[in-house]
């Protein structure tokens, strides 16, 4: 078989293509590219960010507590931070393909925007999560036991569960975050670094 | 380039896209999924074709980095010499040897599909290489292996 031939030769025809091609606007089409579930992604979480800022700054005000006006003040500080950095790697990505770049530089390019999303979730569970649950403990144990905050915290008992709190829940919520990137994204990412990995290899 | 001149260039080069979704597309949906992906960056995009390449190329450039770029059902048909090829609902006008190629190439890697389908559609080892992201010699070298498994292949099918 001369496999050239054959393949120039052939041709085909699908109504599910020509129905495509029968659009009257193309801007009605949905994109389902993974970078743009990303963006959307982004986007959520800029919002939760300033939203739950405007929240920490109302219970600033409420509560008179100063070791959880550190933490709610360290936390909002954090989410701005956060926001920053989700909105400036939200306008660095191009959802749009690149008919410019390699097939290998494409790839790469979304590995790396789920890569540097990633590190910003990252930074969220080692610095916010940790600050978060004590602050959330103390602000909790002081409103719930209806002491000043030295009193509630001089029990030894006391400090030794507020430890275990922060032990707990922020591997907790760390492993969390990494478990649903992973089932979102885990079998996307792994094939991509597999092409990349197998256009980088020679062969 | 007008609209009207893109979509008339996109419908008389659509056996690329065609060709190329099926030998990558594993269910109706990544069909459907991959054929609608590569309409909407097509249109997004084609404003920034300034014809310094043929269209031609453009297009298998967009259609492999769409293709590689989305989620898509993974679903590999492996090899042997008594594999069961009924997954491939490729239908090329009634050519059994077209059939039997698409088959074939098909159970290959991801990636060497792209090689093979690329030098088939005649573009030579450094255009190949320039749309891969990979070198030229690493393509001959590559295709030549393509093509003995290949050559394998079709007497099994």
């Amino acid at each position: 078989m001369d496999i050239e031939n054959v393949w120039q030769q052939s041709s085909g025809s699908d109504d599910a293509l020509n129905k495509m091609f029968q659009q009257k606007d193309f801007s009605n089409l949905q994109s389902k590219l993974p970078l743009n579930k990303l963006k959307r992604n982004l986007v959520t979480g800029i919002i939760l960010a300033v939203l739950i800022t405007a929240l920490y700054v109302a219970v600033i005000f409420y509560v008179e507590i100063w070791q959880v006006y550190v933490s709610l003040g360290t936390l909002s500080l954090f989410n701005i931070f956060i926001a920053y950095d989700s909105r400036k790697l939200y306008r660095s990505i191009n959802v749009n393909i690149s008919t410019t770049n390699s097939l290998k530089e494409e790839l790469q390019k979304n590995y790396n925007g789920f890569q540097r999303w990633w590190r910003i979730q990252e930074r969220l569970g080692l610095f916010v999560y940790p600050i978060g649950a004590a602050g959330g403990f103390i602000m909790g144990g002081v409103l719930g036991s209806g002491k000043p905050v030295e009193a509630f915290l001089y029990n030894p008992k006391i400090l030794l569960i507020l430890g275990a709190t922060i032990i707990i829940l922020v591997p907790l919520c760390y492993f969390g975050a990494r478990w649903m990137f992973n089932y979102a994204y885990g079998k996307h990412l792994a094939k991509l670094k597999a092409t990349i990995d197998e256009l980088s290899e020679a062969f | 380039m007008s609209e009207k001149e893109f979509l008339s260039q996109l419908k008389e080069h659509r056996n690329i896209i065609y060709k190329l979704v099926h030998l990558y597309a594993n269910t109706e949906e990544d069909k459907k999924d991959l054929y609608q992906e590569i309409v909407l960056q097509a249109w997004k995009t084609y404003s920034a074709f300034r014809g310094d390449a043929k269209f031609s190329t453009w297009l298998y450039r967009l259609c492999l980095n769409t293709i590689f770029t989305i989620q898509r059902k993974t679903k590999r048909i492996e090899y042997t010499d008594t594999a069961k090829f009924e997954e491939t609902h490729f239908t090329a006008s009634g050519n059994d040897e077209a059939e039997r190629l698409y088959k074939a190439i098909r159970t290959l890697p991801e990636t060497e599909r792209a090689l093979i389908s690329l030098h088939l559609d005649g573009h030579d080892n450094r255009e190949v290489g320039e749309l891969l992201g990979i070198t030229p010699n690493l393509v001959g070298v590559k295709l030549h292996r393509i093509k003995q498994q290949l050559a394998t292949l079709l007497k099994n099918i």
